[in-house]
């Protein structure tokens, strides 16, 4: 099991993924950065605690925690069993004498390895972005750093439960084409429809829609990422977090007005799920997939 | 314990409404070579895949001396070439064989040092840093032999072992494995098409034709039950010879000889003599054709598809 961990660690880190993240998060703190720039004079340090620092909050949840990382996990684990298979390569590991189990315990494990080892270098290639280009205000450079743990802890949980799921499918289609797409729906959904449907609907001056909540992956996604980002410091509402994260509540004060407008109205938070049941709940399909995977795999025709 | 190392009974393999395996059974002795035949889409390769576990039966059961197919003891003793190797595009020769061996329970030095041992055995040692996935379909072969021996193992399966090989490849391969068998004393199981080439190794033939068994003889015995008395005669006037047994014995010329076949070949030997002695004619050739694995594999196969 050893031997195949350390041959999925190596192919997860590969060259090319270690690049995109750490390109992914300069990128991500270059962003900040110019954001901070183009704010009227003010430092970018001064316009990061004005907003609460909603906007690395913001970029953290979509490009490095979301779109990046989702996509590297669905790449990887999606692979783990279906592209062997097909390339006829798992026969011969197959062959030899471990249990099939081993085989993708020892995979498994190599790709939530290589996952976590990318994960951090994008996040430290941002800290790093943003402490190497600016000059260095202790206090709110604290601040900022201060929420590594909670963007890590998010981003394990993002990569146990799509490498689970993610391996789920690798077991169960030859293919890993086939294997990817549901996920990467499950992404376009989460991160790009509810989000963009949500901000049109704003635009439109109908309220936010609450009633597809068990359904709204993003709104699922950001409960939890909201979770462990509470663990530091508590979100003040704001507007940005309510279009695009579903993390709060927009609501008028005057209950005649039917269109929104910028002023006019008071923020709070969304609590139509609680975070418990949102974590549980995917905590139940990681594990359930993990289980299936193993089951799977043992009574697999390769 | 049973004196068999490799024991099938009835297994069964069906996908959908297809039976690739039909209630197959056989029995395989310990440092014997065997050759399974048939033809294409006969369960050949199936048949392999079950006794290594990489399919699971659909009905019937197994063992690989004594321990169930597919498990982890079964596997430390069997060694698996398949017909289509695929290797992992990154990896070295030398680094494939290692990690093969790891994986076989070896430890990293254990294996390095049995990856360059069959690096050098099978002349492979000018593309050891080299990638396999860039190897020539032989050479890939030889990679697949080698990787399937990197545990020593007792008993080799061998899936077309020189299918796609120009003649020179095959005959290199065809090298190893009887060299791998002398000196190992192994027990093998070999599937091919070339069946000229597979008489050269084999000493137990078994058929198997829709996925059913229909020949597991030592392949001496195989050609006794299905030889046909033919006697193959040349002389310095072949033409004349012709002529005095036509309408007696059923005659064939070939380029410089000629066939007879008789019911009773004594009395035909006797035949020929007496007519070679009474024309003063000289005798270059006598002997009984032996039938050749290509012959009883056409046959065997004609007396299955009769009996249908």
């Amino acid at each position: 099991m050893s031997k195949v961990f350390s041959r999925t660690l190596e192919t997860t880190l590969k060259k090319i993924s270690i690049i995109v993240s750490a390109l992914v998060g300069a990128l991500v703190g270059a962003i900040i950065i110019s954001a901070g720039k183009n704010s009227q004079g003010m430092s970018v340090y001064h316009v990061l605690l004005e907003n609460n620092l909603i906007l690395q909050h913001l970029l953290i949840f979509f490009v490095i925690n979301g779109f990046l990382l989702m996509i590297l996990t669905i790449s990887n684990a999606s692979g783990l069993v279906a592209s062997e298979i097909h390339e006829g390569t798992f026969k011969l590991l197959a062959a030899k004498p471990n249990s099939r189990s081993q085989i993708l315990l020892g995979k498994i494990l190599g790709t939530i390895a290589g996952l976590t080892i990318l994960l951090l270098v994008s996040l430290l290639s941002y800290f790093s972005t943003i402490v190497i280009a600016h000059r260095i205000d202790g206090n709110v450079i604290r601040e900022m750093i201060s929420f590594f743990p909670a963007y890590f802890l998010y981003g394990v949980f993002v990569i146990l439960l799509f490498t689970g799921v993610a391996t789920l499918l690798s077991c169960v289609f030859k293919r890993k084409l086939t294997a990817m797409l549901p996920l990467l729906v499950v992404v376009v959904v989460a991160l790009g429809f509810f989000p963009i449907q949500r901000f049109m609907a704003s635009i439109r001056g109908t309220s936010i829609v609450t009633a597809i909540k068990y359904i709204d992956l993003n709104y699922h996604f950001a409960l939890v990422f909201k979770f462990f980002v509470e663990m530091i410091e508590t979100i003040k509402p704001d507007e940005v977090l309510a279009y695009l994260m579903n993390l709060f509540s927009v609501r008028m004060l005057d209950s005649d007005v039917t269109r929104i407008e910028w002023g006019g109205k008071i923020l709070s938070a969304n609590d139509s799920l609680s975070v418990l049941p949102v974590i549980l709940f995917y905590g139940a399909i990681t594990v359930v997939s993990y289980i299936s995977s193993f089951a799977i795999i043992e009574k697999k025709d390769i | 314990m049973s004196e068999y190392c490799i024991e099938l009974e009835n297994l069964t393999k069906k996908f959908g409404k297809f039976t690739a395996v039909d209630n197959f059974s056989l029995k395989l002795l310990p440092g014997k070579v065997y050759g399974i035949i048939g033809p294409n889409g006969a369960g050949k390769s199936t048949t392999m895949a079950m006794i290594m576990g990489s399919l699971h039966p659909t009905s019937g059961t197994g063992n690989v001396m004594g321990h169930d197919l597919g498990s982890k003891e079964a596997l430390q003793i069997l060694g698996y070439s398949p017909e289509f190797t695929s290797f992992y595009d990154d990896m070295s020769c030398v680094e494939y064989l290692w990690y093969m061996g790891t994986l076989s329970g070896l430890s990293n030095e254990e294996a390095m040092e049995k990856a360059i041992s069959l690096i050098k055995q099978y002349e492979l040692v000018d593309h050891a840093h080299k990638k396999v996935a860039k190897f020539s379909t032989g050479m890939k072969k030889k990679v697949s032999l080698a990787q399937a021996m990197i545990h020593d193992p007792k008993i080799l399966l061998l899936d077309e072992p020189t299918a796609n090989l120009d003649p020179t490849s095959r005959m290199e391969i065809l090298n190893t494995v009887r060299t791998m068998v002398k000196d190992r004393n192994l027990t093998v199981l070999i599937s091919s098409h070339v069946l000229t080439e597979l008489e050269t190794v084999i000493d137990h033939v078994v058929m198997i034709n829709h996925g059913k068994l229909i020949m597991d003889e030592e392949i001496s015995t195989a050609q006794e039950k299905f030889k046909q008395g033919i006697l193959v005669v040349s002389c310095n006037n072949n033409e004349l010879l012709f002529e005095k047994l036509v309408g007696k014995y059923t005659v064939e010329t070939a380029r410089d000889s000629i066939r007879i076949t008789a019911d009773d070949v004594n009395n035909l030997k006797k035949e020929v003599v007496r007519v070679i002695f009474e024309n003063d004619l000289v005798l270059n050739v006598l002997h009984e054709e032996v039938l050749s694995l290509d012959l009883l594999y056409k046959q065997a196969l004609e007396g299955e598809n009769g009996n249908e």
